[in-house]
């Protein structure tokens, strides 16, 4: 709740209400990437996670 | 949850401790601007949140940086705000918080140290119970985007606001979130897919290459079927090598060559890497330890055929130990086979000590070969791989270049021929360090062969051996370096043969067919962050439903019905009209904007930012904080109102009265009012005497901070002399009766509360005092049963909340026999020593 706790808190239902409206799985991983502490680092790490695996991919 | 009592010491403008202490309704801090007032907000709001609206706000955190300490306070002293508050469940809680000199905050609940408040879940998705004037401003002359978030906040939809803004972010421009090597794939495939959209025989696969949603196996079978148009099947050969072979035929009529430079891949790095390895860090040193170590071997080889020859010689003294078995003349068999057997011995433990580690001749000259054959094969790849490059130094075919790239930049030419120079002389110069290691091992080999080997020789080899190392080293960094900065020179003069011999679609072609994985990675990837467009659009339209669904259904009602609690009877019908999402016309929210709207006799305006005068937004500014409070209170039953109203005239100010009349009493909301308006506050007191209050003056300032005070919030005297007024006041109306009537409750409470100090020596709050509670306490002081009866009489038109009964009426007669009774019971009290009018 401070500032410098670091503690957030994303309602679950705003994220599941994203997620039921797009089919794509990235898309899904991203969204859960917004719930977590820190979301616009973790959502682009997680933007890179998909990329690298796009790269990786045989 | 409500305030009792707040102590600030050095926070903002606090220096000194001061103290303030908060009525259960309502509390009004009346200070000139600049006097404290801002402070006392802040010192509630960081100690409850941590941080304040203001520094959230600003634009620029620096300059607010260090800013909740007061400069004045010691460094060994933390700054210290402490209040007491009592929660719903009537539990009194102390939370307090120190900051350091170095800016760290310490928070505890009752002195114990905490990270977060025992409440804090109930804090999620409540709105924060300060009114303060640059939230007003911000709220409603803001970006519709920035109103969009501040809206969010009061309503509690903070993680709605930010997943918005930060997921909208992302996925508007990703390309700045991804890797660099990510990058390289997209602009690879940028280039690919401008170079096919300029070719009309290529139309088929610019489109198929631009299609987002295009499979990108289908994309790769387009172009295999163009290549089998372009360069068609005749001696068999896969489709790359037909187009090669077409392209180069038609190319090589203008230059015999096709000039190019890629970074060395990764099987070539990988075996230069290798090299530089082997010849600086292992085999350099390594080589002349084993040069040293042929002695050794030497030796070895010694102490073997001398173990050889004492075994034979036992042997045959075993059979006749009375003579030599190699000169036949007479020995003394005991002392010979003593001296074998201690020799055998300590041959076996030298031999046994060089067991390991011996070197082989052999072996090393066939470790010195294969560097020399290693280093050839490696210089011969690497000027394979340049020759394209290399080439275009070549003078006798400046002419060609130059008739090619006619009607280009002619430094495009010198800059390409310099760079190729300077590979040209990195590659000789590789090659004459490669012939000088070349000669030294030869004469190593040579050396060791013959067993002359020298260390000198073996330094020699080692040292040309870690020069190479380095040449090469250096060789592949500039080579990679000069691949980059050589790419659009050559694009320019690849571009121009083409277009000279007819060869652009080939080419490009070529280039997408030569790594189809890497064509088929870029697509894929390219056709990922595309994707995101679709996600960005779910969360603009899906957080903006959120939002307009809060808004309709938790914030415009509410809003309207304070908004038109502040109206006047003389005001024009330019009003404000609700809250709503901004749509484009196709009827898609517009991302996250929320427009205000107005109304003007029945007729749409814009916005009610344009159309409302500057106290009318102040008004629906401060309707919007009250509504949500009241609405989304969370924990908090208070509301804090810093200087809440701004150039209004006194009919509006009046209103705003009433309006904080209704929400101490029917919203049961504690109000901490600051203002630096004198007289408005006490009218503020003046009008509602009958629910109950403090009032602070701040008349000074200086180093230590305010100086405050309390002021009577309506001392007894006073009101029983108004009580009178009214009574006498043959133009006082039937509310101005029933508020007198109200006085009287509350003067009856307050004198038995008084009485109960004086007489019975012990503290009660009047204004907590019920009709039993007055009886019980006037009988336990021995006052008169007839006057108790009289006294406790007065309940009976007023309940215990000061609201009047039903079937009430207003009843002057009635009113001046309380005020009757009430200087008979101020009598008694206070046993004839005062006069009882004061």
């Amino acid at each position: 709740m401070f500032p410098d706790s670091g503690v957030t808190y994303v309602p679950d239902r705003t994220l599941d209400a994203l997620e039921d409206a797009t089919p794509y799985a990235e898309h899904h991983r991203i969204i859960r990437a917004a719930g977590q502490s820190d979301s616009a680092a973790a959502m682009a790490a997680e933007l890179n996670r998909i990329v690298q695996e796009i790269l990786d991919a045989p | 949850m409500r305030l009792e009592k707040l102590s600030v010491r050095g926070f903002r403008g606090f220096n000194e401790e001061r103290t303030i202490r908060f009525h259960e309704r309502l509390t009004v801090i009346n200070a000139p601007n600049s006097h404290g007032k801002t402070s006392i907000v802040e010192a509630l709001e960081f100690l409850i949140f941590g941080s304040t609206s203001k520094v959230e706000r600003a634009d620029s955190k620096d300059e607010y940086k260090d800013s909740y300490r007061n400069k004045h306070t010691p460094a060994n002293e933390p700054s210290r705000i402490v209040l007491t508050v009592r929660t719903e469940a009537d539990e009194r809680l102390v939370l307090s918080c120190e900051i350091d000199s170095r800016g760290v905050v310490t928070r505890f609940v009752n002195d114990a140290s905490v990270t977060q408040w025992p409440f804090s879940d109930d804090i999620e998705g409540s709105a924060r119970p300060f009114v303060v004037q640059h939230a007003l401003k911000a709220l409603l002359l803001a970006k519709p985007s920035d109103r969009f978030t501040t809206l969010a906040k009061l309503l509690g939809l903070t993680d709605v606001a930010r997943i918005q803004s930060e997921l909208v972010s992302l996925c508007t421009k990703p390309e700045s979130q991804i890797s660099g090597d990510a990058t390289r794939h997209l602009s690879s495939l940028a280039s690919l897919i401008e170079a096919a959209n300029r070719s009309p025989d290529l139309a088929e696969l610019g489109k198929a290459l631009g299609n987002t949603s295009e499979d990108p196996e289908a994309v790769l079978e387009t172009a295999h079927a163009l290549a089998d148009v372009l360069a068609p099947m005749r001696d068999g050969g896969t489709a790359l090598s037909r187009l090669i072979a077409a392209r180069d035929e038609r190319t090589a009529r203008l230059i015999p060559f096709r000039p190019g430079l890629q970074s060395l891949d990764r099987s070539l790095q990988a075996q230069a890497d290798k090299a530089v390895s082997s010849f600086a860090t292992r085999q350099a040193p390594e080589l002349v330890a084993a040069v040293g170590a042929l002695a050794t071997a030497d030796a070895i080889g010694r102490l073997q055929r001398e173990h050889s020859f004492l075994h034979e010689g036992l042997a045959r003294l075993a059979e006749d130990p009375t003579q030599c078995p190699i000169c036949r003349q007479a020995v003394d068999a005991s002392t010979v086979n003593a001296f074998n057997e201690s020799r055998v011995a300590a041959v076996e433990a030298e031999l046994k000590q060089h067991a390991h580690g011996a070197p082989s001749r052999d072996s090393l000259i066939r470790d010195l070969a294969a560097t020399r054959d290693m280093v050839d094969q490696l210089l011969g790849r690497l000027e394979a791989h340049c020759q394209a490059f290399t080439r275009i130094a070549d003078s006798s075919l400046a002419p060609k270049f130059v008739d090619v790239l006619q009607g280009t930049d002619p430094s495009v030419l010198s800059s390409l021929t310099a760079l190729a120079e300077e590979i040209s002389q990195l590659l000789a110069g590789l090659r004459g360090q490669s012939e000088e290691l070349e000669t030294a091992t030869a004469t190593l080999s040579f050396q060791i062969q013959s067993q002359t080997e020298t260390i000198a020789a073996a330094e020699e080899a080692a040292a040309k051996s870690i020069a190479l190392a380095r040449a090469l080293e250096l060789f592949c960094a500039t080579l990679n370096r000069r691949a980059t900065e050589a790419t659009g020179g050559l694009h320019v003069l690849t571009q121009a043969i083409d277009a000279r011999a007819g060869t652009l679609a080939i080419s490009t072609l070529i280039r997408l067919l030569e790594r189809p994985g890497e064509v088929k990675k870029a697509l894929a990837l390219r056709n990922f962050l595309s994707g995101l467009k679709t996600l960005k659009r779910v969360v603009e339209q899906k957080t903006a439903a959120f939002m307009e669904q809060s808004l309709d259904t938790d914030l415009t009602n509410s809003v309207l019905a304070w908004y038109d609690k502040l109206r006047t009877a003389s005001d024009p019908d330019v009003r404000f009209d609700g809250f709503s999402m901004e749509r484009t016309k196709s009827g898609d929210y517009r991302s996250g904007r929320v427009g205000i709207g107005a109304s003007s006799y029945g007729t749409k305006l814009a916005s009610a930012v344009s159309s409302l005068s500057e106290s009318k937004l102040n008004a629906l500014g401060l309707c919007v904080s009250i509504a949500t409070s009241i609405d989304n209170p969370g924990p908090w039953r208070f509301l804090v109102l810093d200087d809440p109203i701004q150039s209004w005239d006194a009919d509006h100010e009046s209103q705003f009265i009433a309006v904080l009349r209704e929400i101490a009493e029917d919203h049961s909301r504690q109000i901490v009012l600051l203002s630096h308006r004198d007289e408005w506050t006490k009218r503020v007191q003046e009008q509602c005497r009958s629910v109950g209050g403090i009032r602070y003056s701040i008349a000074g300032y200086d180093l230590n901070g305010p100086r405050i005070r309390e002021v009577a919030w309506m001392p007894v005297d006073d009101r029983i002399r108004k009580i009178r007024q009214t009574c006498e006041d043959v133009e006082s109306d039937e509310l101005q009766l029933q508020a007198a009537e109200e006085d009287v409750r509350i003067a009856v409470t307050d004198l038995t509360a008084e009485a109960c100090r004086t007489k019975l020596k012990r503290q009660r709050d009047g204004s907590k005092l019920g009709g039993g509670d007055v009886r019980a306490l006037l009988s336990e002081m021995k006052c008169p049963d007839k006057l108790i009866d009289r006294v406790c009489a007065s309940f009976s038109t007023t309940d215990d909340s000061h609201h009047a009964p039903t079937r009430y009426s207003v009843n002057r007669k009635r009113l001046q026999s309380y005020h009757g009774m009430l200087l008979e019971l101020k009598q008694w009290m206070r046993s004839g020593t005062e006069s009882a009018e004061g």
